[in-house]
This record gives C-alpha cells, sequence and structure tokens, in this order.
C-alpha cells in the first residue's frame, strides 16, 4: 500500500499533490496577468490607485 | 500555545462569523455588478456604483479583516497552529491575497462611484469590472471553505518537525 505525503526514510513529508497543483495554478494565473500587463492589457493595481 | 476552552471557542465563532459574512456580502456583490454590468438605465448603474462603494468600505473591509485577524489568532490559540498544516498555509495565503486585493480594489470603486455623483441623471460608463473582480473574490472564499471543511493532510516540514519534537521521548 502507497501512503500519500509519507515521509521518505525517516526525513520530512513531501508537499502533497493538491498542494502543487494550486502552486502551479497560481503561477499560471501570475504569467497571464504578467503577459497581460506586458501586452498593455488594462489591468491590475496600478488601475486601482 | 494553546487557549482555554473559551477563548479558543469565542475566536471561532468571530472566525465562523466574520467568513460566512464575508461570502454572503460577496454574493451581494457578485449580483449587483451583474444588475450593474447589464442595465442601460443609468439611473439604476448610477446607485449601483454608489452602493458597491459602501459595500465595500462598511461591509466587506471590516468583515475581510476579522475573518484574516480571527483566523491567524484561532490558528495560534490551537494545535492547528499557523504553519503546520498545509491547509492553514493555503488558506491564509487567499485569505492575505482576497484582502490585499480588497483593499486595493475600493480605490477603484471609489472611482467609479465619484463618476456616478457627479454624472448625476446622465449616462456614466459602464464597467464589468466589479463583476469580474467580485467573481473572483467568490471563487476564492469559496477555495477557503472547502479548505475549512474538508482539512486535507499534509504537514509542512516545520510541523512535521515540531510534530517529531513532541514524539522524542523526554530525559
Amino acid at each position: 500500500m502507497v501512503i500519500r505525503n509519507a515521509p521518505q526514510h525517516g526525513g520530512p513529508p513531501r508537499t502533497p499533490r493538491w498542494v502543487v497543483a494550486l502552486a502551479v495554478v497560481a503561477g499560471l494565473l501570475l504569467l497571464l496577468l504578467l503577459a497581460g500587463a506586458l501586452l498593455g492589457v488594462d489591468h491590475g493595481p496600478g488601475l486601482h490607485s | 500555545m494553546t487557549a482555554p476552552p473559551v477563548v479558543r471557542k469565542a475566536t471561532l465563532t468571530l472566525h465562523v462569523t466574520s467568513s460566512v459574512g464575508w461570502l454572503g456580502a460577496v454574493v451581494v456583490a457578485v449580483a449587483l455588478s451583474a444588475v450593474v454590468a447589464g442595465s442601460s438605465d443609468a439611473q439604476l448603474v448610477r446607485a449601483g456604483y454608489l452602493v458597491l462603494d459602501r459595500i465595500g468600505w462598511w461591509v466587506l473591509v471590516p468583515l475581510a479583516v476579522a475573518s484574516l485577524v480571527s483566523g491567524v489568532l484561532q490558528s495560534l490559540l490551537t494545535p492547528w497552529g499557523l504553519v503546520r498544516h498545509w491547509w492553514v498555509v493555503v488558506k491564509l495565503v487567499l485569505t492575505v491575497l482576497a484582502t490585499g486585493v480588497l483593499l486595493l480594489y475600493t480605490g477603484t470603486l471609489g472611482r467609479l462611484a465619484a463618476t456616478a455623483r457627479i454624472a448625476d441623471g446622465s449616462a456614466v460608463p459602464l464597467s464589468s469590472s466589479p463583476l469580474v473582480h467580485s467573481l473572483g473574490a467568490l471563487v476564492v472564499l469559496l477555495g477557503a471553505v472547502v479548505l475549512s471543511v474538508h482539512k486535507p493532510r499534509g504537514l509542512t516540514r516545520y510541523g512535521w518537525r515540531m510534530q517529531q519534537a513532541g514524539r522524542a521521548p523526554r530525559a
């Protein structure tokens, strides 16, 4: 039986998959916002001031 | 540090109340923004912008700050800790992000309300921005609710070290 996020040889547990997946989604959203800013799409904190 | 049960229950009550209130206020903002974005009635749009501005400062911001502060207190006063479990860390990041964007966005709501005040009967510019931002907030807050209810397993390195230290035999 495979235990998810089990410690590796007594070491600390791995980062859970759902956290990695959320981090990837957050990174993609950030890239999208950065790409939008570079392409001149009007959005971001600059517009909120 | 673990607080007495009466303190933990008080902070939990404050956290649940403020978080549920924040979510409900965001749903109201979504509905109001949808009405504003899809309306051709200038008076309705003006009223919508003015109400959204008031909801932002008088309801959304206080509830968001109360939810964030009570959540941090709740984690510090219970064995969950602030950075021991991944679900707590992710929920904290989501709440800080949502509160930060909300605080920034109050500026936009203020500008839309100022435009609506000046327009006085004439047409005001339509904007889908409040709808997009309130829908984004709704998704983020629903994510936080899912994390709170399911509490997915997963210790951080710090949480694991604390757990190991707690298990170590004492001399």
